[in-house]
C-alpha cells in the first residue's frame, strides 16, 4: 500500500516540480549560450536586454523552484489529508502511519531533487571544460591528500555529514506536519494556530538544543576539542546531531500519527 | 407519537415473520451499532447521545432536516470524526483499517482531484480496494454517457457527483453510507442511480442514505431512521408507517418536521 500512495504522490507533485525544472535547466542552457558565445559582452545598450531578461528569469525560476518545493509539502499534507480530499485519503484502508510515511519520504525527495536540478543549473552555466577538468582533479586530490593524512576517516565524516543533512531535511518536514496537525486541534482558526504551533515547537527545539549546548560547554567535555590530532571528536559531534535531530523528528511523527489517528475532525 | 429511541431497529424477533432460516453464511450481527454517541463542536451538541443498531441487507433512510446531524453520524462511521463520548462500530469494530475495507462512503462534496481523467481515479480505486469492480464503474460511466478519458475539471458539478457514486456503487462493499447521492443530480439521472443502488447491492448489504428528498428515494427504503437535533426520533420500517400511520414517510416527515 505505501508504494502505490508513493506513486500517486509522485504524480500529484510532480506534475507542478518537473515544469518548473525543466524551465529552470532550460533558462540555465540560454544563459549558456548568451555566456559562453561571448554574446553577452558584444551586447550593448538595448541590445543586452534579451540577456538581462533570461538572467532574471533564470533568478525567478530559481527562487521559485524552492518556494513551490517548499508550499507543495505543506500542501499536500494540509490539503490531501485534512481538507477535502481527506475524505477519499482518510477512508482509504492504509494506516494512517503509511499515509505519513508516503507524504514525507515523497517531501523528501522533492527536496533532494530539487537541491540536485539547482547545483545543475549552476554548473550547466559556469561549464567550461578546462575550468572543470582542473576543478575535478583538484577535488579528487583533496580527497587523496585527505585519505593519506587520515585514512578512512575521510569517508565516514562525509558520510556521517550526509546522514546528518538528512535528518535534518526529515525533521523540519516533520516538523512542518506536526504543526499543522496540531492546529488541527483546534476548531476554528486552524491555520493560524499551526502557525503558532510552528513557531512553539521551532522554541522548543532551539530551548532543548541551547541547553544541551551550555551544559557541554560546561562540562569538561569541551577540552576534547582541544586534541585536535584526533578525528573522534568531530564525529562525536556528527554523531550527536545526527541522534538529536533523529528524536526529534520520531517525536514529531508521533504527534502527527496520534493526533491524525485519533483527533481526526474533517470540517 | 413517543419517541421510542433505544429501540433496537428490526430486532429480528419482533417483525422478521418471514422465516426464521439462518444461513450459515449470512453474518447476523449488526453492521452499525452507536452507542450513546456524543458529538459535540466548540460552540453546539451536534449528536446528544445516539443509540441505534442497524443489520445487514437493509436500505436505511437517514431523514432529517438540515443540520440535524445526519452527515456527522456518517463521517464518524468512517472515522473522519471523533466522537466526544460513546462510540460507534462498524461490524462490531470501532473505524479503522478493517471497518474501512468495507465500508464504501459517498461524501457530500467533491474529494477528487480536479487534474484526473475519470480513468485515473478508476486506477486509483482498483489499487487501493480489493472490492473494487472496475467493469462495473465502466458500464455504469457509458450508461450515464460520461467519457472516462474525460478530465474532473472540464465536467459540470453533477457529473461529478455521478462520478463519485458510481464509483462508490461499483465496490462489493458491507456497508455503503450514502451523503446526500442524489442531490445535485438531475432527475433523470437520479432514477438510474436509484435503480442502480438497489440492483447492484449484494442481499447481505446494507445502505444507508441520508437526504431530505424522500419523495424521491422513499421507494427504494426498507427502514427510516428520522433524526432531529442531534437525536434519534423514530426507527421504523417504511410498511409499518404504512400500515400503522397510513402515511408516506414523505407526508409523515413533513408532519413530524413542520416548521
Amino acid at each position: 500500500m505505501l508504494g502505490k500512495l508513493m506513486k500517486y504522490e509522485i504524480k500529484a507533485t510532480g506534475r507542478t516540480l518537473i515544469p518548473l525544472y525543466i524551465a529552470l535547466l532550460a533558462f540555465a542552457i540560454i544563459n549558456k549560450i548568451f555566456i559562453g558565445t561571448g554574446l553577452s559582452h558584444k551586447l550593448e545598450g538595448f541590445g543586452s536586454i534579451p540577456f538581462i531578461l533570461s538572467i532574471f528569469a533564470y533568478g525567478c525560476t530559481m527562487a521559485a523552484v524552492f518556494i513551490v518545493t517548499f508550499f507543495v509539502i505543506i500542501q499536500r499534507f494540509y490539503k490531501n489529508l485534512l481538507g477535502d480530499e481527506g475524505y477519499l485519503m482518510n477512508t482509504l484502508p492504509v494506516t494512517t502511519i503509511t499515509n505519513i510515511t508516503s507524504k514525507l519520504s515523497i517531501a523528501t525527495f522533492w527536496n533532494i531533487i530539487s537541491g540536485f536540478i539547482a547545483v545543475l543549473s549552476i554548473i550547466i552555466m559556469a561549464f567550461n571544460a578546462d575550468a572543470f577538468s582542473r576543478f575535478f582533479y583538484e577535488f579528487f586530490q583533496a580527497f587523496s591528500d585527505g585519505y593519506a593524512q587520515f585514512g578512512i576517516q575521510v569517508y565516514i565524516v562525509i558520510t556521517e555529514v550526509i546522514i546528518a543533512i538528512l535528518v535534518q531535511l526529515i525533521k523540519s518536514i516533520a516538523m512542518i506536519y506536526a504543526s499543522i496537525s496540531i492546529g488541527h486541534l483546534f476548531s476554528k482558526h486552524r491555520i493560524l494556530s499551526s502557525f503558532g504551533a510552528f513557531i512553539v515547537l521551532n522554541l522548543i527545539t532551539a530551548a532543548i538544543s541551547s541547553a544541551i549546548g551550555i551544559a557541554f560547554s560546561l562540562s569538561n567535555l569541551s577540552t576534547l576539542f582541544d586534541n585536535l590530532e584526533s578525528s573522534w571528536p568531530i564525529h562525536l559531534v556528527l554523531i550527536f546531531t545526527i541522534l538529536f535531530n533523529l528524536i526529534f523528528f520520531i517525536a514529531y511523527f508521533i504527534i502527527t500519527n496520534y493526533i491524525l489517528k485519533n483527533k481526526l475532525n474533517l470540517e | 407519537m413517543t419517541t421510542d429511541k433505544n429501540k433496537l431497529l428490526y430486532d429480528s424477533s419482533e417483525n422478521d415473520t418471514v422465516s426464521n432460516f439462518t444461513n450459515s453464511n449470512l453474518d447476523n450481527n449488526p453492521i452499525l451499532e452507536c452507542k450513546n454517541l456524543v458529538k459535540s463542536y466548540a460552540n453546539a451538541e451536534a449528536l446528544k447521545g445516539i443509540d441505534l443498531t442497524i443489520n445487514r441487507g437493509r436500505i436505511v433512510g437517514l431523514l432529517g432536516p438540515n443540520g440535524s446531524g445526519k452527515s456527522t453520524i456518517i463521517k464518524l462511521a468512517n472515522g473522519l470524526l471523533t466522537p466526544s463520548s460513546g462510540e460507534i462500530l462498524i461490524a462490531g469494530n470501532k473505524p479503522g483499517i478493517e471497518t474501512k475495507k468495507i465500508v464504501s462512503y459517498l461524501p457530500e462534496r467533491t474529494y477528487l482531484n480536479d487534474w484526473m481523467k475519470v480513468s485515473d481515479v478508476i486506477n486509483f480505486f482498483k489499487d487501493f480496494y480489493d472490492n473494487f469492480n472496475a467493469e462495473k464503474a465502466y458500464e455504469m460511466l457509458q450508461k450515464l454517457n460520461i467519457n472516462p478519458n474525460d478530465k474532473l475539471k472540464t465536467m459540470s458539478k453533477g457529473t461529478k457527483e455521478k462520478v463519485q457514486l458510481i464509483l462508490v456503487m461499483s465496490r462489493e462493499a458491507d456497508l455503503y453510507l450514502l451523503d446526500e447521492p442524489i442531490a445535485g443530480v438531475d432527475p433523470a439521472a437520479r432514477d438510474y442511480i436509484l435503480n442502480t443502488i438497489i440492483t447492484n447491492y449484494n442481499e447481505n448489504a446494507t445502505i444507508i442514505i441520508s437526504t431530505h428528498l424522500i419523495s424521491d428515494i422513499e421507494r427504494v427504503l426498507d427502514d427510516v431512521v428520522f433524526i432531529s437535533y442531534g437525536k434519534i426520533f423514530l426507527t421504523k420500517s417504511v410498511d409499518e408507517i404504512r400500515e400503522d400511520e397510513g402515511k408516506s414517510v414523505d407526508t409523515l416527515f413533513r408532519e413530524v418536521f413542520k416548521c
